[in-house]
This record gives structure tokens, C-alpha cells and sequence, in this order.
């Protein structure tokens, strides 16, 4: 049981090939494993176009956070779904390339940022200064205290 | 250590630590007496998986610090997450639970995940039941089962966990992936359908020229999540029959208050399980579909709310068959309405049932056994429900008892 990838699984596995990715620059032994699985991963996301309609598509909830990654690489707001696209399948190229054990490309900080927002994405959470609240109650607190 | 400033070395070595102290908390735990083997692996299973986390703070030197920092939180959220679950083997340790249940229930995740999968059961000091089996992406090979602590001995809700083997099963079939491009498609045309919807949604949201995408893969995701607790719910109605009627309405009538998207209204919920229930013969009584409350919808959530619950409507029928189909492939059997009699004249005599019956057959006769003595709750019944409750864990003692007896011969 448990084959499938969730956003969660794909965000660890981001944060595990970013830190591949630095043993690599570091001129480490590392694991090409995590760099293969997430390239993997990346091209499992876009769905086919489809029917009618035309429209090519990402699986549901994942495109918003590939968009938002989009923008924080790039000057530019995208304008066409093809743009986001390219832009994952850049990514899974430098990782196929660093994956290959062929060499670590000149791109190789801006790809570690990609796997790091990657992960911020996929497993986003509450505020971090959440660990320091109180859980949420069944009735809201203002309607207690109003 | 080389190589690192000293906030990066502060803060690595403050998330060894943490993963040091969770490390021994595991192998304290590990020494309590636990009443099934299920436990125990659980924890060997976090332990080692912790173990592998802490290696991946040995970071090669100059490594990025966003690097560094993303890893420690990483640590921190997996720590918070996971002490939740080593509170929770604990308590399923606790005699309060209900460890007759473990057997029946077992037998029920095999045979609709496989053999391999474990079942943890404990009792949880919230009033939200069973929250535990969604996402625990260190044990994927476990099912865990909570109920409210003051119920933990009430049989009558255990059908519940029927839906919460539906999201394990969820996954274990693949479903987001199967199901993925339908709701794609299925929300694009909804869309074009309804383009004032679409264009109020684009200006609600100030999206700009990739809008279209965005207002799309929101609706699609809330539909997803609606459909997978359809099926968790349709799943639990094919294990349990009536008696997931009666414990949905325990648990959620009248329902109401603030609407949440990633689930239909529990009103709708209601709906769709009185049809199937309909479609593969469970008779119930109506009392369950009767004055449902509808939930309040904010108004900035109203357009996405009438393009995701119509997405939904209309994969409905495809999920529900593409399931039933499954199970019955599957082998798992629809509660028999003979059987549920002949439990139900047992408890009349006040007698556990002495032959085979499977657990849906017990729970599901000790519903009629309760509706037909007015709800069991007026002051001279509380006695009597108590034997109820007695009564059907006896009868699922005893049918475990039999099947043991006739495996073993």
C-alpha cells in the first residue's frame, strides 16, 4: 500500500535532492536515487490534453503551486500555461543531467532553489510561530468572549 | 561541522537533538506491553525512519542555508507530527479501547487492501473521531483507528471506521491518479458552461492572464477532495450497510454551521448514501435523511461552491459503481439481512448470537435492537443499553471464536 506519490512525498523528495545536489557541488559521493525519483515525479504532474475543451492541464492542486514557484524564479509574470511547463521541464532536464552522473551544470544553485521552494510548496504549512499556539477549538473563541 | 556559520551549526544541532529526544521516547515506548504486534512495528517503523531523517542533517560543507533551514523545519514538522502518533500507540494500549474489534476489523482491511496491512486502534481525547488514517506517509502500510475517548467501548460507532479504511483504500487503489483527469475535464466544462461564474471568480480573485488555470485547479481540488469522501463514505455503507447510516447520523446530524468546500454538505452526504444505499438493497430507516441543516456558505466562497458540488454530482455515479464493482470483485460481502435478524432475536432473549456473523451483521442488528426500544437513552435504559453494548461485543468474540475454530481446523 502507499505507492503513490502525494504532493508530500514529492516536496521530501525535492528537499532530499537538493541536498544531493550540494554533496555534488561539494564534490561529495551522492545519491542519484532522490534526483531520478523527483524528475519522475515532475513529469507525472501534467495530465494530457483534454477533450472538448482543450485544455492542458496539471493534477488537481498542483498547478497553483507550480505557478506560484514560477514567479518567484522569474521576472516575469507568466502568461501561458506552455511557460510553467517549460519551466518544470527544465528542471527535470538538470536533473536527469546531474542524475546521469554526467556533471554538475553551472545551474546548479538555481536548481537547488527550485528543489527548496519545491518543497516550502508541497508541504506548506500554518506560520511556524503556530508551534507556539493554542489548538483550535470547536467554537471559536469570539464567540465565547463577544 | 566545517564549513557552516554559527546560526547553521545552532540550529543543526538543535534538530539532532530533537530527533535524539524523539528517538528515546520511541524506545520507552517500546517497552510497554502492547496487545497487538501491530504497535510495536509501528513504532520500529518511525524509529527507523528517523533515524535515516538525522543523516540528512550531516550537511557537506557550505551548503546552502536555505538548504539548512528548510531541513530544520522539515525536522521540527515531522517531530510535531509523528509525537502526535507515538501518543497515539500509546493509548492504544489503553484498556478502554474496544480490542475486540481488532480481529473483525482486521479481517475487513485484508480483504479490501491485502494481507500485509497493520491496524492500530486508540481512543483520542478530541470528539473528532478517527482522524489519523489520511496521511501518515511514514507508516502507508498501517490503518489507525481513534474514536472519541467517552465512545471508545461504544460498538455502535465503530461502522465509522469504515470510512477511514475508504481514504487508506483511496490511496492503496490510486484513485487521485484515476480519477485526476475527469475531474480536470469535467471542472473545465462546468466552466465554459457557466462563464459569468468563471468571469466572477477571474475578478473576485484578481487573477490575471493565467487565471483561468488557477480558478480551475482550486475547483479541481476541492472536487477531488469532495470525491474522495464520497467514496470513504460509499465505502464504509458497502462494509457496514444500515449500521453506517445510523453512525453517520450519530456522529454528524443535523449537521449545519460553516460550509467547508473539500466536502460536500453533510446533507448532500446523506443523499448520495440513501441512493446507494438504495441501489444495493440496505434498507434503513428514513429517520436518518429527515431534517438535515443546510451549511452556511460564504458569499466569497459561493461561485467555486456551485462549480465543485456540480463537478461532483457528476462523478458521483462513476465512483460509486467503479467501487461497488471493486468490492464485489473483491469478495466482500453486503451485511445479510437474515443474518442481521437472527442477531436481533438474540439480543431480544438477551443472549450473545452463538453462530457465524460478520461484524456489519452485529452492529447493524444492534441498531434495530436500539430503535425499536425508543434510542435507549431514558433513565431506566441505561442498563439495558449497556448490556447492548456487552451483547455485540460477546457475539463478535464469539464469531471470532468461530472462524479461529474452523481456520485452525
Amino acid at each position: 500500500m502507499g505507492a503513490r506519490l502525494s504532493k508530500f512525498k514529492i516536496g521530501d523528495l525535492a528537499l532530499r535532492s537538493a541536498l544531493e545536489l550540494e554533496r555534488a557541488r561539494a564534490g561529495e559521493d551522492y545519491d542519484t536515487a532522490p534526483l531520478r525519483d523527483l524528475a519522475d515525479a515532475l513529469k507525472q504532474m501534467s495530465m494530457p490534453l483534454l477533450g472538448p475543451t482543450g485544455v492542458a492541464s496539471m493534477r488537481p492542486g498542483y498547478f497553483e503551486p507550480l505557478e506560484r514557484l514560477y514567479r518567484s524564479h522569474s521576472s516575469e509574470a507568466p502568461n501561458s500555461f506552455d511557460q510553467i511547463s517549460a519551466f518544470v521541464g527544465r528542471a527535470i532536464a538538470e536533473l536527469d543531467v546531474v542524475a546521469s552522473n554526467r556533471k554538475v551544470p553551472d545551474t546548479l544553485p538555481r536548481l537547488v532553489n527550485f528543489c527548496i521552494e519545491l518543497h516550502r510548496e508541497f508541504v506548506r504549512r500554518p506560520a511556524a510561530e503556530g508551534r507556539f499556539g493554542r489548538s483550535q477549538r470547536s467554537v471559536p473563541v469570539e464567540a465565547l468572549v463577544c | 561541522m566545517a564549513g557552516h556559520n554559527e546560526a547553521s551549526l545552532l540550529r543543526l544541532s538543535s534538530a539532532r537533538r530533537r530527533i535524539d529526544a524523539f528517538l528515546d521516547q520511541i524506545d520507552g515506548l517500546a517497552t510497554s506491553s502492547f496487545p497487538h504486534d501491530d504497535a510495536k512495528i509501528a513504532l520500529e517503523t518511525i524509529r527507523l525512519q528517523f533515524v535515516a531523517l538525522r543523516t540528512r542533517l550531516n550537511m557537506p560543507p557550505g551548503a546552502a542555508e536555505a538548504l539548512i533551514d528548510q531541513t530544520c523545519l522539515h525536522v521540527a514538522d515531522q517531530v510535531s507530527d509523528y509525537t502526535e502518533v507515538l501518543g497515539f500507540i500509546l493509548r492504544s494500549t489503553n484498556v478502554r479501547n474496544a480490542f475486540e474489534l481488532h480481529f473483525a476489523l482486521k479481517k475487513l482491511i485484508a480483504r479490501t487492501l491485502g494481507p500485509d496491512v497493520k491496524l492500530l486502534i486508540s481512543s483520542e481525547w478530541a470528539f473528532v473521531p478517527f482522524t489519523y488514517p489520511m496521511s501518515i506517509e511514514m507508516l502507508p502500510d498501517f490503518v489507525l483507528i481513534g474514536s472519541p475517548a467517552p465512545e471508545s467501548g461504544n460498538v455502535l460507532i465503530a461502522p465509522l471506521a469504515g470510512h477511514e479504511i475508504g481514504h487508506s483504500a483511496w490511496r492503496k487503489y490510486e484513485l487521485f491518479n484515476e480519477y485526476s483527469a475527469i475531474v480536470a475535464q469535467t471542472v473545465a466544462e462546468e466552466l465554459a458552461q457557466h462563464p459569468k461564474i468563471e468571469e466572477a471568480l477571474l475578478h473576485q480573485e484578481q487573477l490575471d492572464a493565467l487565471g483561468a488555470g488557477i480558478v480551475r485547479d482550486r475547483c479541481g481540488k476541492h472536487a477531488i477532495h469532495q470525491l474522495e469522501e464520497v467514496f470513504c463514505d460509499l465505502f464504509g455503507l458497502y462494509l457496514f450497510g444500515a449500521s453506517y447510516l445510523f453512525a453517520y447520523d450519530f456522529l454528524l446530524a443535523p449537521g449545519g454551521y460553516d460550509r467547508n468546500l473539500g466536502y460536500p454538505s453533510d446533507a448532500r452526504r446523506m443523499e448520495i448514501l440513501w441512493e446507494a444505499a438504495a441501489q444495493i438493497g440496505i434498507h434503513a430507516d428514513d429517520a436518518v435523511t429527515r431534517r438535515w441543516n443546510v451549511a452556511n456558505c460564504r458569499a466569497d466562497a459561493r461561485n467555486t461552491a456551485s462549480i465543485v458540488d456540480a463537478v461532483t454530482d457528476q462523478i458521483v455515479p462513476k465512483i460509486r459503481d467503479d467501487l461497488f464493482r471493486r468490492l464485489s470483485d473483491l469478495d466482500v460481502r453486503l451485511p445479510d439481512d437474515e443474518t442481521i435478524s437472527s442477531v436481533l432475536s438474540a439480543f431480544q432473549r438477551g443472549e450473545p448470537h452463538a453462530r457465524s456473523a460478520s461484524l456489519a451483521e452485529i452492529i447493524s442488528a444492534g441498531w434495530r435492537f436500539l430503535r425499536s426500544n425508543d434510542g435507549m437513552a431514558a433513565e431506566g435504559q441505561r442498563k439495558q443499553y449497556k448490556v447492548l453494548g456487552d451483547l455485540m461485543l460477546k457475539s463478535i468474540e464469539v464469531a471470532e471464536y468461530l472462524e479461529r475454530s474452523t481456520t485452525d481446523a
